[in-house]
Order: structure tokens, then sequence, then C-alpha cells
């Protein structure tokens, strides 16, 4: 990520899922933990995404999953690779 | 990876578990959990229309692709964070125009570094860069004689492109090996394949079992006693060079259950010391490396457990990097595979060599079963094989 001309920070937005969409999952393991993001999936449809998902963590209380592409990713140049970080 | 030739033919082990080639470099450390190897998809794109393998970008780079800039930081992440060798492939990786300079960065970091490709665009001055940046290993994918090669790679003439491509690197002091994926349609040539490379000066095979990630690519894929078959002549061929006395290096990948059936060949055909010898380091070896050994970043930066199980990332360096979603256990399914012989089915912890194996490919029983924790559809050993009675066993309990 890179800082634009006028200071702010460009948004991590490039594409992610290369033939498919991306579906960002997130889970709470019991009742009492926060909502965690743990990765993504690939999948055409949202039905899909959520099968492969719930497979993965059967085991959770709860499974949320957002389109990677709506998704503003705003982040700390730090945590990002290239000549910025 | 089950380095055979250093197991059958008792040769030093000085990688232990690392895919990197076993028994060619003093220097090279070995992979664990917190120094992996990692494999890296440098682009989408491929000039070829392989029947397996990743999905391609097709003849063009892929939306997305990690810029050169984006790649050399996350090389500066991966070495501070100790991974040991980072195998560059594709798609075709010869097709990014900045392989060298992102070769010459990791090597200068004290990577190890490997180049996976199809050879086809090898030629004798790309060969000459990749080995002034200082590129450790190549592979060329060969997976058949002519016909069945060029039918896999979807194109007349791949073959031989691909014996121009051995025929450079060797020429600029390259030692290219090859890449053989197991199929149903050229287990077969196996034999011959080697002879004709061996005369061509290769002497590193890796033998890799076909994995999958879709319905579709198991039609491919070879029956439990074609496996056997295969990994038996493995074996033999390397046996057999060795008598004749042309060493090669033969290595097995992509499936565990080889682990049993190398300690049961050297048993039956070496002896029962040396098949001691290869359990001890085998179980050293660790198994399966899904989610410790062996790591995976795609061409847009998404990191998964594998090089095959793409579905699921576990993150994109571009939100944070490698090391830090590789130490994140917050992730249930990283945690698990890191502690894995409470979740895997009952066959496994009480298997014989469940220490040289660890309940085989995940990833290939969700492809096969829809279930993370399921058995490995490949693993071909019997129950007797690997040592469970009928009173005791899960499969003939009913």
């Amino acid at each position: 990520m890179t800082a634009n001309a006028d200071g702010r920070r460009e948004a991590i937005d490039q594409p992610r899922g290369r033939h498919s969409r991306e579906w960002e999952v997130f889970v709470r393991e019991t009742v009492e933990d926060p909502l965690t993001h743990v990765g993504s999936v690939t999948a055409d449809e949202k039905e899909t995404a959520r099968e492969q998902a719930e497979t993965l963590f059967s085991d959770v209380v709860s499974v949320w999953l957002c389109p990677g592409s709506a998704v503003y990713r705003d982040a700390d140049p730090e945590l990002t690779p290239g000549e910025s970080a | 990876m089950i380095p055979v030739s250093d197991l059958l033919l008792d040769v030093e082990d000085d990688t232990g578990g690392s895919a990197a080639s076993a028994g060619s470099d003093e220097t090279a450390t070995v992979a664990d959990r917190y120094h992996p190897v990692v494999v890296w998809h440098v682009t989408g794109a491929n000039n070829l229309d392989p029947a397996y393998g990743e999905d391609t970008a097709g003849p063009g780079h892929g939306d997305g692709e990690l810029t050169t800039a984006e790649a050399t930081g996350v090389i500066e992440d991966l070495a501070a964070y100790g991974v040991v060798a980072i195998r560059f492939a594709g798609g075709e990786p010869l097709l990014r125009d900045d392989l060298e300079t992102l070769i010459e960065r990791a090597s200068g970091a004290g990577l190890r570094t490997e180049l996976s490709t199809n050879g086809t665009l090898l030629t004798e001055e790309r060969a000459e860069s990749l080995r002034e940046a200082g590129l450790d290993e190549v592979d060329v994918a060969i997976d058949g004689l002519p016909e069945h090669h060029d039918e896999l790679y979807g194109r007349e003439g791949a073959f031989d492109d691909a014996l121009d491509g051995i025929q450079a690197a060797q020429d600029v002091g390259l030692v290219p090996g090859v890449r053989f994926t197991l199929t149903e349609a050229n287990a077969a040539d196996m034999e011959e394949l080697v002879d004709l490379l061996a005369l061509q000066g290769v002497e590193r095979f890796r033998f890799h079992h076909l994995e999958y990630s879709a319905d579709e690519l198991m039609d491919l894929d070879v029956d439990h006693e074609a496996q056997r078959r295969a990994v038996r002549r493995v074996c033999d061929i390397t046996l057999d060079a060795h008598d004749r006395g042309h060493d090669v290096e033969t290595l097995l990948e992509g499936n565990y259950a080889d682990t049993g059936y190398v300690y049961q060949y050297a048993r039956d055909e070496l002896s029962e010391d040396r098949a001691e010898a290869i359990r001890t380091r085998l179980e050293a070896g660790g198994g399966d490396p899904a989610g410790e050994r062996i790591a995976d970043i795609d061409y847009q930066g998404n990191v998964h457990l594998t090089p095959y199980w793409q579905a699921y990332s576990l993150g994109n360096v571009r939100d944070r990097p490698f090391s830090a979603i590789w130490e994140d256990e917050s992730n249930p399914l990283l945690a698990k595979l890191r502690d894995r012989e409470e979740h895997l089915p009952d066959r496994c912890p009480n298997c014989e060599y469940y220490a040289m194996c660890r309940g085989g490919s995940r990833h290939r029983a969700l492809a096969a079963e829809g279930d993370v924790w399921a058995r490995d559809p490949q693993c071909y050993l019997t129950d007797e094989e690997i040592g469970l009675d009928a009173d005791t066993s899960p499969s003939s309990a009913d």
C-alpha cells in the first residue's frame, strides 16, 4: 500500500480469487469468543462458499461470510509488502 | 518428500524433511514449523494448457499479480522469518520478467531457491541469467513419453521443447531434475522415460502423486493397486540404476502412505537393518507437511496450506506479512493441523507407520470425502500391513 500525494493511504483493493470469487470467512468458536477472521474461501456462489467454510470450521458456533470485493481494507503500510513497507 | 534413493542406498541425510532436494546442498537446513519451504506461484500466466495443476490465467498475467516491489517485500519477510527455501512455480514462472530479480533477492538473503517449470521457455540465455541470479535447483515437468506428455500439456512438441530446456540448463552448469506427476495415463511410461532421460544426463527424478482440487481431476488419478505398482517401480528403478552403476536421485512426493510401502520394500528386498534405519529417518522427517513444513503463496498473495489446497486461504500478504499469517494459531484449522493426532480418523494413530505419515493428505480427504479429518483416500496400505487386526480395525469393525 502506498500513500497518495495528499498523504491519504490507498486502500488495498487488488483483485483476489483468480477465476472465481473470494469470500472472507469469520468464525466465533464459542458464544463468549469474538468473531475472528480465519482467511477466505474461493467459490462462485454464496451457498458453495458457505458449505466450504462450514466444512473447514465444523465445530464453531458462528460462521460469517463476506464477498472479498465488498471489504474496504486499510492497513498500516508496515503490514504490507512493497517499497513503502 | 521421500528421498527414495537416499533411503534405499543409505546416502547420508543433510536436508531432512525439507522439500529442498536431499543430499545436494550442505548449507540447507531442515524445514520445520518455523522454517517452512514456501512454494510461490509467482504468476498465473502459462504458455501451455496442462490437464492438471494450478488454475492458470491463460497466456496473460492474472489480475492482481504481486508487483516486483511487493514480491521483494515478501522475500524480505520470508528471509527474516527463517523460511529455508522458495520454490518458484506458476502458471509458468519463466513468463515473469522479473523472476531473476526475485531469485537474486532470495538467494542474496540466504534462501535456497528452486524453480519448477515446464521447460519450454528455458533457453540457454535464460538459463544463464537464472544461474547468475543464484538459482540452486530447477525441475522440469515431464509427465510421460512424448505422446502422453504433449496430450497432457495441450501442445504437440511440448516434450521436445522441455528436453531442449533441460539441455540448455545443463549447458550453463545447472543440474536440472525432472518432475513426473503420476497418473493412470502415464504410469506405464515410467521406466522407459527414466532410461531416456538418464541418457540425456538427468540425475534427479521427483515422482509426484496427483493431488486434486476438483472432482474431475480424480479421473486422472491412479487406483490403489496402480499406486503400489508405481511406488514399487520407483524403488526398482532406483536399485536397478545403482546396480548398473548409474546412480540417480529419486524422490516421491504427495502421498505419505509411500513411507510404509518403502519401509516394507526395504525389509523384503534389502534387510531388516536397512528397513529400521529407513523407519528412523522417515519418522524424523515428520510425515505430511501441511500447515507446518510447507506453505504456498499464490500470485495474488493468498497464503495456502499446501500448493494444492487453493480453495482456502489463511490470509493475504497484502494485508499482513506471511510470517504473521503463519504464526496465527487463533485460526482453528491451522491449530488443528499442527495438533492433528487427536483429530485424525481412528485408523491413523493406531497405524504402525503413523509417525512416518501423520495421517496423509488432509486436503485429499477434504476433496474426496468432504471432511478434512476423514481417511486419506489414497492410503493404499491394508489393515494387515499397518498392524491393525480385525478386532481393533475401525474399517473392519462392521
